[in-house]
Protein backbone atom coordinates (compact mmCIF):
# COMPACT_ATOMS: atom_id res chain seq x y z
CA UNK A 1 0.00 0.00 0.00
CA UNK A 2 1.53 3.24 -1.07
CA UNK A 3 1.29 6.44 0.86
CA UNK A 4 -1.35 7.86 -1.42
CA UNK A 5 -3.71 4.96 -0.97
CA UNK A 6 -3.14 4.95 2.76
CA UNK A 7 -4.07 8.62 2.97
CA UNK A 8 -7.13 7.96 0.86
CA UNK A 9 -8.43 5.14 3.01
CA UNK A 10 -7.74 6.92 6.27
CA UNK A 11 -9.44 10.06 4.97
CA UNK A 12 -12.45 8.02 3.86
CA UNK A 13 -12.71 6.26 7.22
CA UNK A 14 -12.36 9.45 9.21
CA UNK A 15 -14.54 11.55 6.95
CA UNK A 16 -11.86 14.17 6.48
CA UNK A 17 -10.17 15.61 3.44
CA UNK A 18 -6.99 14.02 2.15
CA UNK A 19 -5.21 17.31 2.67
CA UNK A 20 -6.05 17.24 6.37
CA UNK A 21 -4.94 13.66 6.71
CA UNK A 22 -1.63 14.20 4.96
CA UNK A 23 -1.05 17.22 7.18
CA UNK A 24 -1.69 15.13 10.28
CA UNK A 25 0.57 12.42 8.93
CA UNK A 26 3.31 14.98 8.47
CA UNK A 27 2.81 16.16 12.04
CA UNK A 28 3.14 12.61 13.27
CA UNK A 29 6.31 12.11 11.28
CA UNK A 30 7.66 15.34 12.73
CA UNK A 31 6.92 14.23 16.28
CA UNK A 32 8.58 10.90 15.56
CA UNK A 33 11.62 12.69 14.20
CA UNK A 34 12.06 14.97 17.17
CA UNK A 35 11.28 12.41 19.85
CA UNK A 36 13.35 9.61 18.37
CA UNK A 37 16.10 12.13 17.63
CA UNK A 38 16.21 12.64 21.40
CA UNK A 39 16.57 8.87 21.90
CA UNK A 40 13.04 8.57 23.25
CA UNK A 41 10.96 5.63 22.17
CA UNK A 42 7.45 6.26 20.90
CA UNK A 43 4.76 3.79 21.83
CA UNK A 44 1.66 3.30 19.74
CA UNK A 45 -0.85 1.07 21.51
CA UNK A 46 -1.73 -2.22 19.86
CA UNK A 47 0.74 -1.53 17.08
CA UNK A 48 4.26 -1.29 18.39
CA UNK A 49 7.09 0.81 19.65
CA UNK A 50 9.50 2.92 17.64
CA UNK A 51 12.77 2.89 19.48
CA UNK A 52 16.11 4.30 18.44
CA UNK A 53 19.11 2.14 19.21
CA UNK A 54 22.79 2.88 19.11
CA UNK A 55 24.96 0.58 17.06
CA UNK A 56 28.57 0.54 18.11
CA UNK A 57 31.41 1.15 15.73
CA UNK A 58 32.97 -1.96 14.28
CA UNK A 59 35.62 -3.13 11.90
CA UNK A 60 34.23 -4.61 8.74
CA UNK A 61 36.06 -6.47 6.02
CA UNK A 62 34.98 -5.65 2.53
CA UNK A 63 33.95 -8.97 1.04
CA UNK A 64 35.36 -8.28 -2.41
CA UNK A 65 38.46 -6.17 -1.90
CA UNK A 66 39.30 -7.66 1.49
CA UNK A 67 40.04 -4.24 2.93
CA UNK A 68 39.35 -3.60 6.52
CA UNK A 69 37.08 -0.70 7.23
CA UNK A 70 36.08 1.09 10.37
CA UNK A 71 32.34 1.57 10.34
CA UNK A 72 31.36 4.48 12.58
CA UNK A 73 28.77 4.20 15.33
CA UNK A 74 25.24 5.16 14.43
CA UNK A 75 21.74 5.37 15.78
CA UNK A 76 19.11 3.40 13.94
CA UNK A 77 15.39 3.54 14.45
CA UNK A 78 13.97 0.14 15.26
CA UNK A 79 10.42 -1.02 15.48
CA UNK A 80 9.11 -3.63 17.84
CA UNK A 81 5.61 -4.82 17.17
CA UNK A 82 3.19 -5.20 20.01
CA UNK A 83 1.70 -8.44 21.24
CA UNK A 84 -1.70 -7.48 19.93
CA UNK A 85 -0.41 -7.11 16.39
CA UNK A 86 1.63 -10.27 16.78
CA UNK A 87 -1.38 -12.30 17.79
CA UNK A 88 -3.37 -10.80 14.94
CA UNK A 89 -0.74 -11.75 12.40
CA UNK A 90 -0.69 -15.35 13.50
CA UNK B 1 16.39 10.83 26.71
CA UNK B 2 15.59 7.15 26.92
CA UNK B 3 12.04 7.96 27.81
CA UNK B 4 9.02 6.11 26.59
CA UNK B 5 6.55 8.45 24.94
CA UNK B 6 3.10 7.18 25.77
CA UNK B 7 0.12 7.46 23.52
CA UNK B 8 -1.32 10.36 25.50
CA UNK B 9 1.93 12.28 25.24
CA UNK B 10 2.16 11.46 21.57
CA UNK B 11 -1.33 12.84 21.01
CA UNK B 12 -0.43 15.96 22.96
CA UNK B 13 2.73 16.50 20.94
CA UNK B 14 0.90 15.91 17.70
CA UNK B 15 -1.87 18.31 18.58
CA UNK B 16 0.76 20.91 19.34
CA UNK B 17 2.64 20.28 16.12
CA UNK B 18 -0.41 20.24 13.86
CA UNK B 19 -2.33 22.91 15.80
CA UNK B 20 -5.48 20.81 15.87
CA UNK B 21 -7.46 19.35 18.71
CA UNK B 22 -6.26 16.33 20.64
CA UNK B 23 -9.45 14.49 19.79
CA UNK B 24 -8.78 14.77 16.06
CA UNK B 25 -5.20 13.62 16.52
CA UNK B 26 -6.21 10.65 18.64
CA UNK B 27 -8.85 9.50 16.20
CA UNK B 28 -6.43 9.97 13.33
CA UNK B 29 -3.67 7.95 14.99
CA UNK B 30 -6.00 5.12 15.89
CA UNK B 31 -7.41 5.02 12.39
CA UNK B 32 -3.98 5.28 10.78
CA UNK B 33 -2.49 2.39 12.69
CA UNK B 34 -5.56 0.21 12.45
CA UNK B 35 -5.49 0.64 8.65
CA UNK B 36 -1.78 -0.08 8.56
CA UNK B 37 -2.17 -3.21 10.64
CA UNK B 38 -5.14 -4.27 8.57
CA UNK B 39 -3.07 -3.91 5.42
CA UNK B 40 -0.27 -5.87 7.04
CA UNK B 41 -2.68 -8.61 7.99
CA UNK B 42 -3.75 -8.73 4.35
CA UNK B 43 -0.12 -9.32 3.48
CA UNK B 44 0.55 -5.93 1.97
CA UNK B 45 3.54 -3.78 2.76
CA UNK B 46 2.74 -0.24 3.71
CA UNK B 47 4.77 2.81 2.86
CA UNK B 48 4.19 5.91 4.93
CA UNK B 49 5.85 9.11 3.78
CA UNK B 50 8.13 10.60 6.39
CA UNK B 51 7.92 7.51 8.57
CA UNK B 52 9.02 4.49 6.60
CA UNK B 53 7.97 1.18 5.20
CA UNK B 54 6.32 -1.60 7.14
CA UNK B 55 6.78 -4.99 5.62
CA UNK B 56 5.88 -8.49 6.63
CA UNK B 57 8.73 -10.95 6.81
CA UNK B 58 8.35 -14.62 7.44
CA UNK B 59 10.40 -16.18 10.18
CA UNK B 60 10.94 -19.81 9.39
CA UNK B 61 10.21 -22.45 11.92
CA UNK B 62 13.28 -24.12 13.32
CA UNK B 63 14.35 -26.81 15.64
CA UNK B 64 15.02 -25.67 19.14
CA UNK B 65 18.44 -26.21 20.64
CA UNK B 66 18.90 -29.76 21.81
CA UNK B 67 17.46 -30.35 25.18
CA UNK B 68 17.74 -33.36 27.40
CA UNK B 69 14.22 -34.56 26.90
CA UNK B 70 13.89 -36.24 23.52
CA UNK B 71 10.66 -34.46 22.72
CA UNK B 72 10.26 -32.97 19.31
CA UNK B 73 11.05 -29.36 20.06
CA UNK B 74 10.49 -27.42 16.89
CA UNK B 75 9.56 -23.79 16.97
CA UNK B 76 6.84 -22.69 14.65
CA UNK B 77 7.48 -20.03 12.07
CA UNK B 78 5.70 -16.74 12.30
CA UNK B 79 5.52 -13.49 10.45
CA UNK B 80 6.89 -10.32 11.87
CA UNK B 81 6.81 -6.72 10.85
CA UNK B 82 10.06 -5.29 9.62
CA UNK B 83 10.30 -1.56 9.58
CA UNK B 84 12.62 0.45 7.39
CA UNK B 85 12.68 4.07 8.42
CA UNK B 86 12.26 6.77 5.84
CA UNK B 87 15.49 8.44 4.80
CA UNK B 88 14.65 11.75 6.44
CA UNK B 89 13.63 10.01 9.65
CA UNK B 90 16.74 7.84 9.70
CA UNK B 91 18.93 10.89 9.18
CA UNK B 92 17.16 12.81 11.92
CA UNK B 93 17.64 9.91 14.31
CA UNK B 94 21.30 9.48 13.37
CA UNK B 95 21.98 13.20 13.78
CA UNK B 96 24.57 12.82 16.57
CA UNK B 97 26.77 10.55 14.42
CA UNK B 98 25.98 12.06 11.04
CA UNK B 99 29.44 13.56 10.54
CA UNK B 100 31.21 10.21 10.74
CA UNK B 101 32.28 8.35 7.64
CA UNK B 102 33.42 4.85 7.08
CA UNK B 103 37.22 4.82 7.15
CA UNK B 104 39.38 2.29 5.36
CA UNK B 105 41.95 0.91 7.75
CA UNK B 106 45.07 1.05 5.65
CA UNK B 107 47.43 2.55 8.14
CA UNK B 108 51.21 3.16 7.99
CA UNK B 109 51.90 0.14 10.11
CA UNK B 110 51.65 -2.11 7.08
CA UNK B 111 54.74 -0.58 5.49
CA UNK B 112 56.83 -1.16 8.57
CA UNK B 113 55.58 -4.68 8.81
CA UNK B 114 56.46 -5.21 5.21
CA UNK B 115 59.92 -3.82 5.80
CA UNK B 116 60.39 -6.11 8.72
CA UNK B 117 59.26 -9.06 6.70
CA UNK B 118 61.66 -8.05 3.94
CA UNK B 119 64.53 -7.86 6.38
CA UNK B 120 63.74 -11.16 7.98
CA UNK B 121 63.06 -13.07 4.79
CA UNK B 122 64.97 -11.40 1.95
CA UNK B 123 64.41 -14.51 -0.14
CA UNK B 124 60.72 -13.85 -0.35
CA UNK B 125 61.30 -11.08 -2.83
CA UNK B 126 58.31 -11.82 -5.01
CA UNK B 127 56.33 -9.92 -2.42
CA UNK B 128 57.61 -6.75 -4.05
CA UNK B 129 54.73 -7.23 -6.40
CA UNK B 130 52.50 -6.89 -3.38
CA UNK B 131 54.53 -3.89 -2.35
CA UNK B 132 53.96 -2.29 -5.70
CA UNK B 133 50.31 -2.91 -5.30
CA UNK B 134 50.40 -1.29 -1.94
CA UNK B 135 52.23 1.64 -3.45
CA UNK B 136 49.49 2.01 -5.98
CA UNK B 137 46.74 1.40 -3.54
CA UNK B 138 47.51 4.09 -0.96
CA UNK B 139 46.57 6.82 -3.42
CA UNK B 140 42.95 6.50 -2.54
CA UNK B 141 43.30 5.96 1.15
CA UNK B 142 45.89 8.73 1.25
CA UNK B 143 43.18 11.18 0.37
CA UNK B 144 41.03 9.76 3.09
CA UNK B 145 43.93 10.00 5.48
CA UNK B 146 44.53 13.59 4.47
CA UNK B 147 40.92 14.32 5.00
CA UNK B 148 41.11 12.67 8.35
CA UNK B 149 44.13 14.69 9.24
CA UNK B 150 42.37 17.84 8.20
CA UNK B 151 39.39 16.91 10.27
CA UNK B 152 41.63 16.14 13.19
CA UNK B 153 43.44 19.45 12.69
CA UNK B 154 40.23 21.40 12.64
CA UNK B 155 39.18 19.60 15.73
CA UNK B 156 42.52 20.41 17.28
CA UNK B 157 42.05 24.02 16.31
CA UNK B 158 38.74 24.05 18.00
CA UNK B 159 40.25 22.46 21.02
CA UNK B 160 43.23 24.82 20.98
CA UNK B 161 40.96 27.82 20.76
CA UNK B 162 38.89 26.46 23.52
CA UNK B 163 41.65 25.24 25.77
CA UNK B 164 43.66 28.43 26.34
CA UNK B 165 40.57 30.19 27.62
CA UNK B 166 40.05 27.44 30.09
CA UNK B 167 43.68 27.62 31.07
CA UNK B 168 43.59 31.35 31.49
CA UNK B 169 40.73 31.48 33.86
CA UNK B 170 42.18 29.63 36.78
CA UNK B 171 45.43 31.59 36.50
CA UNK B 172 43.86 34.97 36.06
CA UNK B 173 40.99 34.78 38.42
CA UNK B 174 42.99 35.03 41.59
CA UNK B 175 44.95 37.97 40.16
CA UNK B 176 41.81 39.60 38.91
CA UNK B 177 39.83 39.22 42.03
CA UNK B 178 42.45 41.15 43.96
CA UNK B 179 43.22 44.05 41.63
CA UNK B 180 39.72 44.08 40.17
CA UNK B 181 38.88 47.57 41.50
CA UNK B 182 41.84 49.02 39.53
CA UNK B 183 41.76 47.45 36.06
CA UNK B 184 44.72 48.38 33.89
CA UNK B 185 43.81 50.26 30.74
CA UNK B 186 46.38 48.38 28.62
CA UNK B 187 45.29 46.51 25.50
CA UNK B 188 47.12 43.60 27.02
CA UNK B 189 44.22 42.75 29.23
CA UNK B 190 41.53 42.84 26.59
CA UNK B 191 40.58 39.20 27.18
CA UNK B 192 40.19 40.00 30.83
CA UNK B 193 37.17 42.09 30.06
CA UNK B 194 35.58 38.96 28.74
CA UNK B 195 36.69 37.01 31.74
CA UNK B 196 35.87 39.77 34.20
CA UNK B 197 32.18 38.94 34.36
CA UNK B 198 33.13 35.41 35.24
CA UNK B 199 35.27 36.65 38.07
CA UNK B 200 32.49 38.92 39.21
CA UNK B 201 30.13 36.02 39.01
CA UNK B 202 32.46 34.02 41.14
CA UNK B 203 32.64 36.78 43.67
CA UNK B 204 29.01 37.76 43.79
CA UNK B 205 27.59 34.55 45.14
CA UNK B 206 29.91 34.83 48.11
CA UNK B 207 28.57 38.17 49.20
CA UNK B 208 24.95 37.15 49.53
CA UNK B 209 26.15 34.08 51.35
CA UNK B 210 27.99 36.29 53.75
CA UNK B 211 25.00 38.55 54.05
CA UNK B 212 22.46 35.84 54.49
CA UNK B 213 23.68 34.54 57.79
CA UNK B 214 23.73 38.10 59.11
CA UNK B 215 19.98 38.66 58.78
CA UNK B 216 19.45 35.11 59.88
CA UNK B 217 20.94 35.82 63.27
CA UNK B 218 18.55 38.61 64.17
CA UNK B 219 15.72 36.30 63.27
CA UNK B 220 17.06 33.77 65.69
CA UNK B 221 17.40 36.47 68.29
CA UNK B 222 13.87 37.61 67.81
CA UNK B 223 12.69 34.06 67.98
CA UNK B 224 14.70 33.65 71.15
CA UNK B 225 13.07 36.76 72.51
CA UNK B 226 9.69 35.39 71.58
CA UNK B 227 10.60 32.12 73.12
CA UNK B 228 11.65 33.91 76.29
CA UNK B 229 8.37 35.72 76.35
CA UNK B 230 6.51 32.49 75.91
CA UNK B 231 8.67 30.92 78.55
CA UNK B 232 7.67 33.65 80.97
CA UNK B 233 4.06 33.14 80.01
CA UNK B 234 4.37 29.40 80.19
CA UNK B 235 6.29 29.24 83.46
CA UNK B 236 3.24 29.15 85.70
CA UNK B 237 2.00 26.26 83.57
CA UNK B 238 5.20 24.30 83.99
CA UNK B 239 4.19 22.73 87.27
CA UNK B 240 0.92 21.61 85.83
CA UNK B 241 2.72 20.24 82.82
CA UNK B 242 5.05 18.29 85.00
CA UNK B 243 2.10 16.81 86.83
CA UNK B 244 0.34 15.94 83.64
CA UNK B 245 3.47 14.35 82.33
CA UNK B 246 3.72 12.30 85.44
CA UNK B 247 0.13 11.32 85.07
CA UNK B 248 0.80 10.38 81.51
CA UNK B 249 3.87 8.37 82.37
CA UNK B 250 2.23 6.43 85.14
CA UNK B 251 -0.49 4.97 82.99
CA UNK B 252 2.18 4.20 80.44
CA UNK B 253 4.03 2.17 82.98
CA UNK B 254 0.90 0.28 83.80
CA UNK B 255 0.24 -0.03 80.12
CA UNK B 256 -3.27 1.37 80.40
CA UNK B 257 -3.57 5.03 79.54
CA UNK B 258 -6.57 6.67 81.15
CA UNK B 259 -9.15 7.49 78.55
CA UNK B 260 -10.18 10.73 80.23
CA UNK B 261 -7.02 12.82 79.98
CA UNK B 262 -6.00 11.30 76.67
CA UNK B 263 -8.13 13.83 74.77
CA UNK B 264 -6.68 17.05 76.07
CA UNK B 265 -3.21 15.57 75.74
CA UNK B 266 -2.66 16.38 72.07
CA UNK B 267 -3.18 20.09 72.69
CA UNK B 268 -0.75 19.98 75.55
CA UNK B 269 1.64 18.12 73.35
CA UNK B 270 1.45 20.76 70.64
CA UNK B 271 2.22 23.44 73.16
CA UNK B 272 5.10 21.44 74.43
CA UNK B 273 6.43 20.91 70.94
CA UNK B 274 6.34 24.61 70.22
CA UNK B 275 8.03 25.28 73.51
CA UNK B 276 10.62 22.62 72.86
CA UNK B 277 11.32 23.79 69.34
CA UNK B 278 12.03 27.29 70.51
CA UNK B 279 14.59 26.02 72.95
CA UNK B 280 16.27 23.68 70.49
CA UNK B 281 16.00 20.99 73.04
CA UNK B 282 13.93 17.88 72.94
CA UNK B 283 13.28 16.15 76.25
CA UNK B 284 12.11 12.56 76.57
CA UNK B 285 8.40 13.34 77.19
CA UNK B 286 8.12 13.75 73.44
CA UNK B 287 8.32 10.00 73.19
CA UNK B 288 5.90 9.57 76.03
CA UNK B 289 2.90 10.40 73.89
CA UNK B 290 3.68 7.78 71.30
CA UNK B 291 0.71 5.45 71.40
CA UNK B 292 1.70 2.35 73.27
CA UNK B 293 1.67 -0.92 71.31
CA UNK B 294 -1.39 -1.94 73.27
CA UNK B 295 -3.20 1.19 72.16
CA UNK B 296 -2.32 0.53 68.57
CA UNK B 297 -3.40 -3.04 68.95
CA UNK B 298 -6.66 -2.02 70.48
CA UNK B 299 -7.30 0.46 67.69
CA UNK B 300 -6.50 -2.14 65.09
CA UNK B 301 -8.70 -4.62 66.90
CA UNK B 302 -11.50 -2.09 66.88
CA UNK B 303 -11.13 -1.62 63.16
CA UNK B 304 -10.84 -5.36 62.79
CA UNK B 305 -14.03 -5.81 64.73
CA UNK B 306 -15.71 -3.24 62.57
CA UNK B 307 -14.62 -5.15 59.54
CA UNK B 308 -15.86 -8.37 61.01
CA UNK B 309 -19.18 -6.73 61.80
CA UNK B 310 -19.40 -5.35 58.29
CA UNK B 311 -18.56 -8.75 56.84
CA UNK B 312 -21.14 -10.39 59.08
CA UNK B 313 -23.76 -7.85 58.04
CA UNK B 314 -22.95 -8.45 54.38
CA UNK B 315 -23.16 -12.19 54.95
CA UNK B 316 -26.48 -11.87 56.75
CA UNK B 317 -27.95 -9.69 54.01
CA UNK B 318 -26.59 -12.06 51.38
CA UNK B 319 -28.05 -15.12 53.05
CA UNK B 320 -31.40 -13.34 53.48
CA UNK B 321 -31.50 -12.46 49.81
CA UNK B 322 -30.47 -15.99 48.94
CA UNK B 323 -33.18 -17.45 51.13
CA UNK B 324 -35.76 -15.12 49.67
CA UNK B 325 -34.64 -15.70 46.14
CA UNK B 326 -34.99 -19.44 46.49
CA UNK B 327 -38.00 -20.84 44.67
CA UNK B 328 -40.84 -19.19 46.58
CA UNK B 329 -43.18 -22.18 46.22
CA UNK B 330 -41.11 -24.39 48.49
CA UNK B 331 -41.00 -21.92 51.32
CA UNK B 332 -44.67 -21.18 51.02
CA UNK B 333 -45.83 -24.77 50.93
CA UNK B 334 -44.72 -25.73 54.40
CA UNK B 335 -46.39 -22.63 55.76
CA UNK B 336 -49.61 -23.60 54.07
CA UNK B 337 -49.28 -27.13 55.36
CA UNK B 338 -48.83 -25.79 58.83
CA UNK B 339 -51.80 -23.61 58.27
CA UNK B 340 -53.81 -26.60 57.15
CA UNK B 341 -52.72 -28.50 60.21
CA UNK B 342 -53.58 -25.63 62.48
CA UNK B 343 -56.88 -25.26 60.67
CA UNK B 344 -57.85 -28.86 61.27
CA UNK B 345 -56.68 -28.54 64.83
CA UNK B 346 -58.66 -25.42 65.32
CA UNK B 347 -61.77 -27.00 63.87
CA UNK B 348 -61.34 -29.81 66.32
CA UNK B 349 -60.39 -27.70 69.30
CA UNK B 350 -62.75 -24.79 69.17
CA UNK B 351 -63.36 -21.17 68.36
CA UNK B 352 -60.79 -19.74 70.76
CA UNK B 353 -57.92 -21.12 68.78
CA UNK B 354 -59.32 -19.93 65.47
CA UNK B 355 -58.44 -16.42 66.57
CA UNK B 356 -54.85 -17.52 66.95
CA UNK B 357 -55.02 -19.25 63.60
CA UNK B 358 -56.30 -16.09 62.06
CA UNK B 359 -53.35 -14.29 63.52
CA UNK B 360 -51.03 -16.92 62.20
CA UNK B 361 -52.68 -16.64 58.83
CA UNK B 362 -52.22 -12.92 58.87
CA UNK B 363 -48.59 -13.39 59.76
CA UNK B 364 -48.21 -15.94 57.06
CA UNK B 365 -49.92 -13.77 54.50
CA UNK B 366 -47.97 -10.66 55.31
CA UNK B 367 -44.55 -11.88 54.26
CA UNK B 368 -45.98 -13.62 51.21
CA UNK B 369 -46.40 -10.55 49.03
CA UNK B 370 -42.89 -9.49 49.95
CA UNK B 371 -41.61 -12.90 49.02
CA UNK B 372 -43.55 -12.84 45.80
CA UNK B 373 -42.20 -9.46 44.89
CA UNK B 374 -38.55 -10.04 45.70
CA UNK B 375 -37.85 -13.28 43.89
CA UNK B 376 -39.19 -11.74 40.69
CA UNK B 377 -36.20 -9.41 40.48
CA UNK B 378 -33.48 -12.05 40.59
CA UNK B 379 -35.58 -14.10 38.23
CA UNK B 380 -35.54 -11.24 35.78
CA UNK B 381 -31.82 -10.84 36.30
CA UNK B 382 -31.42 -14.51 35.60
CA UNK B 383 -33.44 -14.18 32.44
CA UNK B 384 -31.49 -11.19 31.21
CA UNK B 385 -28.18 -12.53 32.43
CA UNK B 386 -26.74 -11.89 29.02
CA UNK B 387 -26.04 -8.28 29.79
CA UNK B 388 -24.95 -6.28 26.82
CA UNK B 389 -23.68 -2.77 26.45
CA UNK B 390 -22.75 -0.62 23.53
CA UNK B 391 -19.34 0.89 23.03
CA UNK B 392 -19.33 4.61 22.30
CA UNK B 393 -16.44 7.01 21.89
CA UNK B 394 -16.68 7.76 25.60
CA UNK B 395 -17.58 4.29 26.84
CA UNK B 396 -14.80 1.78 26.31
CA UNK B 397 -13.96 -1.60 27.81
CA UNK B 398 -12.35 -0.15 30.91
CA UNK B 399 -15.27 2.11 31.70
CA UNK B 400 -17.65 -0.83 31.26
CA UNK B 401 -15.55 -2.94 33.58
CA UNK B 402 -15.56 -0.16 36.10
CA UNK B 403 -19.32 0.11 35.80
CA UNK B 404 -20.16 -3.57 36.10
CA UNK B 405 -17.38 -5.02 38.22
CA UNK B 406 -16.09 -2.03 40.12
CA UNK B 407 -12.61 -1.97 38.70
CA UNK B 408 -11.31 -1.09 35.26
CA UNK B 409 -8.79 -3.92 35.41
CA UNK B 410 -11.52 -6.44 34.69
CA UNK B 411 -11.84 -5.19 31.13
CA UNK B 412 -9.78 -8.21 30.08
CA UNK B 413 -12.67 -10.51 30.82
CA UNK B 414 -15.09 -8.45 28.78
CA UNK B 415 -12.54 -8.55 25.98
CA UNK B 416 -12.12 -12.29 26.31
CA UNK B 417 -15.87 -12.80 26.19
CA UNK B 418 -16.10 -10.73 23.03
CA UNK B 419 -12.89 -11.76 21.35
CA UNK B 420 -14.82 -12.68 18.23
CA UNK B 421 -16.16 -9.16 17.78
CA UNK B 422 -13.29 -7.10 19.12
CA UNK B 423 -10.13 -7.34 17.11
CA UNK B 424 -8.21 -4.72 19.02
CA UNK B 425 -9.04 -3.99 22.67
CA UNK B 426 -7.47 -0.58 22.42
CA UNK B 427 -9.50 0.43 19.46
CA UNK B 428 -13.02 -0.92 19.67
CA UNK B 429 -15.26 0.57 17.01
CA UNK B 430 -17.99 2.71 18.56
CA UNK B 431 -21.39 1.10 18.22
CA UNK B 432 -20.30 -2.49 18.81
CA UNK B 433 -22.51 -4.35 21.22
CA UNK B 434 -20.50 -6.09 23.89
CA UNK B 435 -21.62 -8.99 26.06
CA UNK B 436 -20.83 -8.43 29.71
CA UNK B 437 -20.08 -11.84 31.23
CA UNK B 438 -21.44 -12.64 34.70
CA UNK B 439 -18.89 -11.94 37.38
CA UNK B 440 -18.85 -15.58 38.56
CA UNK B 441 -17.71 -16.88 35.21
CA UNK B 442 -14.21 -15.49 35.54
CA UNK B 443 -14.15 -15.21 39.32
CA UNK B 444 -14.36 -11.46 39.25
CA UNK B 445 -14.31 -9.93 42.69
CA UNK B 446 -13.21 -6.37 43.34
CA UNK B 447 -12.58 -7.04 47.01
CA UNK B 448 -10.33 -9.95 46.32
CA UNK B 449 -6.82 -8.68 45.64
CA UNK B 450 -5.84 -11.99 44.06
CA UNK B 451 -8.55 -11.70 41.44
CA UNK B 452 -7.60 -8.10 40.78
CA UNK B 453 -3.95 -9.03 40.42
CA UNK B 454 -4.81 -11.78 38.02
CA UNK B 455 -6.77 -9.38 35.86
CA UNK B 456 -3.90 -6.90 35.90
CA UNK B 457 -1.41 -9.54 34.85
CA UNK B 458 -3.68 -10.62 32.04
CA UNK B 459 -4.11 -7.10 30.79
CA UNK B 460 -0.36 -6.50 30.83
CA UNK B 461 0.18 -9.68 28.92
CA UNK B 462 -2.38 -8.67 26.36
CA UNK B 463 -1.07 -5.18 25.82
CA UNK B 464 2.64 -5.76 25.96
Amino acid sequence: MENKKLVETVAANLGRTQKDVSKLLEAFAGVLRTRCGDMDSVYVPSFGTFEPKKRNERVMVHPRTGKRMLVPPKVVLGFKMSNVLKSKLK
Amino acid sequence: MDKKVTFVELVDLMAEASSTSKRVCELFLRELFSTISQALINGESVKVNGVGTFKLTQVKGRKAAKNKSDEDSSLGGYSRVSFTPDKSLAEAVNQPFAHFDTVILDDALTDEKLAEIDEQHPSVLPQTADAEETVVAPKEPAKAVEKKEKAVKTEEHKVSTAVPVDDDIPFDVPELSEPAPSPEPDGFYVPFDAIAPAAVKVETPKEPEAEQPAPAKPVNETSNVDADATVKAAEPDDDRKARLEELKRKPMLIGRPIDGPSRPVPKQEEKEEAYVDKHFYRPEPRNAYKPSPEQIERASRKTDKRWIWAALAVLAVGSLIWLLSRPSGKTEEPVQQELAVTDSDSVAAGAVETVEVAEVKKEAEKPEPAKAAEPSKPAKAAESKVVTDIITPKVVLTTLADKYYGSQWFWVYIYEENKAIISDPNNVKPGTEVVIPPAEKYGIDVHNPASLKKAQRRSWELLR
